[in-house]
């Protein structure tokens, strides 16, 4: 019965419906018009994220090259300091008796020009105050200080590592062609240097960077020839495969 | 609302009629005995007369209404045909978009009209494209342009089995130049009465 | 006798009218082998309606690693048994010299021929005989092809493989009649093996190369079909209501990665062609489609333009992830995987022309083949050294080749109608 009744009322109202179409033709037109906005905005919608998702893969696809980028960047400064740190021990545990650190900074911070003319410091003194400043991050100061180490304690056996991080803080700094003569100086003069292979493969990242793939390349792969088990005849294969 | 209004027209009609029904015999069994009509019997003969003939004329009025009405229809209909006919059957499109332009909203607006109020009438809508880009991606492309138009026609009161779409994509060009003006024409959808 | 000559003559002349395609190099490395193909000899009565010697230097050269010594230049003509004197090579810069004999009697073709290293003085390798029951001389200078580029380069040559493309003759836009073409890979032997008023596209090898998959209408219906080239067979793999187009064949064979529209929107399904079941692939409002499997069969490549711009993306089969592939440019598509599945191939717009680029996956490093603009349909050659491309000039659409680095380019002018959608055969050996 109740049933009877819906359906009656449907019946009712599907004809009233049909009378209104009928009767009132604006208001079927107005529907559709606003149909018709309803499917260009959903179209638009639809092209805004179609937009959005492009944009968001592009997004994503360079964070992970910049963090894959950032992460090699880091591993490298934190290898270098490292080393900073080691040495200093060394050095500390070689001569207990240096003048502490912070008193030679101060002195030889405001006017490293004037430094070169004092040799009463100790080479290896003027050597971990130049140090002190690339931890430091003063890249500029530290390579003022490198260069009049080089020039003031020639015969010092530190030459060769004052040479090598000038060499390093050129690389840090984007002076690659400078970083390139450092090195390749250091290669010419020191064959024997202790940190010659890490000073191979750095030249040889630069060189193949610099677009001289031939010398980069043939660099490298002395590395691995001189020393295969080595980390940095590693490091140095590695560097060819993204060449090849 | 106005099936109220002709449901208690109705209504009025059958009580209308019993009653009627009712004074006619009244009527009849009255007449045997005595043929003298009373002023009252009079006076209400002459109302139903009256009555009577308002109602044929009211429905002499509302029939002639209905067929100017249905001339009327038919007038609009073959309006709308032909305002089907004078629209633009070639709609065109940006450079790998699918999007309607806006200019061509009013002549797809003629043709919706016309296939709503003509069932029986069929269009089919091929999508082209220009050359530049890549061939099976051009017949996508094609595709995504007919449907958009369909998509609108469909929404404008067309039914979908009117409605015939696919793509050539860049195989059938209407313009060979080799420029923005050739390709600008060769982004389109055909709309074409079957 | 005169007859003879003049009919010999007329085989020769309607040689390249018949071939569609005719090589013209633009562009060869630095140091190509030079190489002297000393016209066969031939040791039987008649002519024969292919030069031996031609068709061979011809392909060599095609590849842009070698460069033909002209027959002109040559001292002498000796056979596959004469004596070679290397000195009179080496005087006209001649590396490797070829020697060879034809004659035909009874039981069909024999063929025999040598190469010789002329500045080592010795034969490649020992005086080869080939004999053939029919009369395909062309098969033969194709294997001779192959023959000597294996021994000069290591690498296995592509001269017996054939080609499949599309040709167009267009008298106005609804009148048009559509050829799907068999050649050989230097374009001889052209053979229509499917015709319609109707477009054909994206023809597809199988990877035995027995079969061709294809899109084209039957009316106003567009449908995949494949043909097996043998028998002429057709199958009608797919007709639903929509888009049926971009197939391509998985490396096993079974199974057809293919764009359909059946639900509404351009999608990637992959049907099994054995038992016809359907799996979708893709589910995306925008633009799914052009999709080719990896060597290993494992993903699939395929163009979408769910980011906005048609971009090539890469789909793990496995578990339906999918990535994006390229970064650069604004419209990326139509990829193909090189044969050994570290590169793909792809169409590239750079300032807003269309090139057929290569990326290293790895390094993700991209090179930029071609030159020409609207270039498109890149197809690789089955030994991975170059591929073969559509591009056009200013009427009519051409076919082009080029070296997997960019180096060696050669256009292949069509002779008469517009040609359009190569696609590279599969070894056949």
């Amino acid at each position: 019965m109740r049933l009877f009744q819906i359906a009656g009322a449907a019946v009712v109202m599907t004809a009233a419906s049909l009378f209104t179409h009928a009767e009132e033709p604006s208001s079927s037109e107005s529907l559709r018009q606003s149909q018709g906005e309803l499917l260009l905005q959903i179209e638009q919608l639809r092209q805004e994220t179609q937009a959005l998702r492009g944009l968001i893969e592009e997004l994503s696809y360079q964070l992970s090259q910049m963090s894959t980028d950032q992460k090699t960047r880091y591993l490298d400064l934190d290898q270098r300091l490292g080393e900073l740190v080691r040495i200093q021990k060394d050095a500390v545990a070689v001569k207990p008796t240096q003048p502490n650190a912070s008193a030679v900074r101060g002195g030889f911070e405001p006017s490293p020009a004037t430094q070169v003319a004092v040799p009463e410091i100790s080479d290896q003194d003027a050597y971990n105050a130049a140090f002190e400043m690339i931890r430091e991050r003063k890249f500029d100061e530290a390579l003022v200080a490198l260069d009049s180490f080089v020039q003031v304690y020639p015969d010092s056996e530190l030459v060769l590592d004052a040479r090598f991080w000038r060499g390093q803080v050129f690389d840090v700094l984007g002076r690659d062609q400078e970083a390139i003569e450092t090195f390749k100086g250091l290669t010419l003069a020191a064959p024997d240097y202790r940190r010659i292979l890490q000073v191979k493969v750095k030249l040889g990242k630069l060189l193949i960077k610099n677009q001289d793939v031939i010398n980069g390349r043939k660099i490298l792969q002395e590395v691995i020839t001189q020393s295969p088990e080595s980390v940095e005849a590693g490091l140095a294969s590695r560097e060819l495969e993204k060449i090849n | 609302m106005s099936i109220f209004k002709q449901a208690r027209a109705v209504g009025i009609a059958v009580i209308l009629a019993v009653l009627a029904g009712c004074a006619g015999q009244v009527n009849e069994s009255a007449q045997g005995p005595s043929k003298v009509e009373t002023d009252a019997e009079r006076a209400a003969r002459e109302a139903r007369q009256a009555e009577f003939l308002a109602k044929q004329e009211a429905a002499k009025a509302k029939q002639e209404a209905a067929s100017a009405a249905a001339s009327a229809a038919a007038k609009t209909a073959e309006d709308l045909r032909k305002g089907a006919m004078a629209a633009d059957t070639l709609f065109f499109f940006e450079f790998d978009r699918s999007d309607l332009k806006q200019d061509a909203l009013d002549d797809l607006d003629s043709h919706a009209k016309y296939l709503a109020s003509d069932r029986s009438a069929k269009v089919r809508l091929e999508g082209h494209g220009d050359e530049r880009g890549t061939r099976a991606y051009n017949l996508a492309l094609g595709e995504r342009r007919a449907n958009s138009v369909a998509r609108y026609l469909v929404i404008q009161g067309v039914n979908r089995s009117q409605i015939e779409s696919m793509s050539y994509g860049e195989e059938r060009p209407l313009s060979l130049s080799r420029d923005e003006n050739g390709w600008s024409r060769n982004r389109r959808v055909e709309l074409i009465y079957q | 006798m005169r007859l003879f000559i003049w009919l010999a003559m007329t085989l020769m002349m309607a040689m390249p009218a018949r071939a569609e395609l005719v090589i013209e190099i633009t562009r060869g490395i630095e140091n190509p082998i030079k190489i002297a193909v000393v016209p066969f000899r031939v040791k039987s009565a008649g002519a024969f309606d292919v030069d031996l010697a031609r068709l061979i230097e011809t392909n060599l050269e095609r590849s842009g690693q070698f460069r033909r010594v002209r027959r002109d230049t040559m001292l002498s003509l000796p056979g596959p048994d004469d004596q070679i004197f290397y000195r009179d090579w080496r005087a006209i810069d001649s590396e490797y010299t070829v020697v060879g004999s034809v004659e035909r009697d009874d039981r069909g073709l024999l063929v025999r021929y040598g190469l010789h290293d002329v500045y080592g003085e010795r034969l490649v390798f020992p005086i080869e005989r080939l004999s053939e029951s029919s009369d395909s001389l062309r098969d033969i200078g194709h294997y001779i092809s192959d023959r000597i580029y294996e021994a000069l380069t290591g690498v296995k040559g592509i001269f017996s493989t054939r080609l499949l493309y599309v040709s167009a003759e267009r008298r106005s836009e609804k009148d048009q009649t559509f050829k799907l073409i068999l050649s050989d890979a230097d374009g001889g032997r052209p053979q229509t093996i499917f015709q319609s008023s109707e477009p054909i596209l994206s023809p597809a090898w199988s990877p035995d190369g027995s079969r061709v998959a294809y899109m084209s209408f039957r009316g106003k219906r567009a449908g995949i079909y494949v043909q097996t080239l043998a028998s002429g067979e057709v199958q009608k793999v797919a007709e639903f209501p929509g888009l049926n187009s971009a197939p391509s064949f998985s490396p096993d064979g079974r199974k057809l990665v293919m764009t359909l529209s059946r639900d509404g929107n351009a999608e990637v399904y992959v049907a099994n062609l054995r038992t016809g079941e359907l799996d979708r692939m893709t589910n995306h409002f925008s633009i799914d489609t052009e999709a080719s499997w990896s060597p290993d069969g494992r993903s699939i490549l395929f163009t979408s333009s769910r980011g906005g711009k048609p971009q090539l993306y890469m789909m793990n089969l496995a578990d339906k992830t999918v990535k994006r592939v390229t970064f650069d440019g604004d419209y990326n598509s139509n990829g193909a995987f090189t044969p050994d599945g570290e590169s793909i191939v792809f169409v590239h717009r750079t300032n807003e022309r269309f090139h057929i680029a290569r990326m290293n996956l790895k390094t993700r490093e991209i090179r930029i083949l071609t030159e020409t603009d609207l270039d498109e349909s890149p197809s690789v050659a089955p030994n991975g050294t170059m591929l073969i491309y559509a591009t056009s000039d200013e009427e009519k659409g051409l076919l082009g080749l080029v070296s997997m680095d960019g180096r060696v380019r050669v256009r292949l002018p069509s002779v008469s109608e517009s040609v359009r959608e190569p696609a590279w055969s599969p070894f056949f050996n």
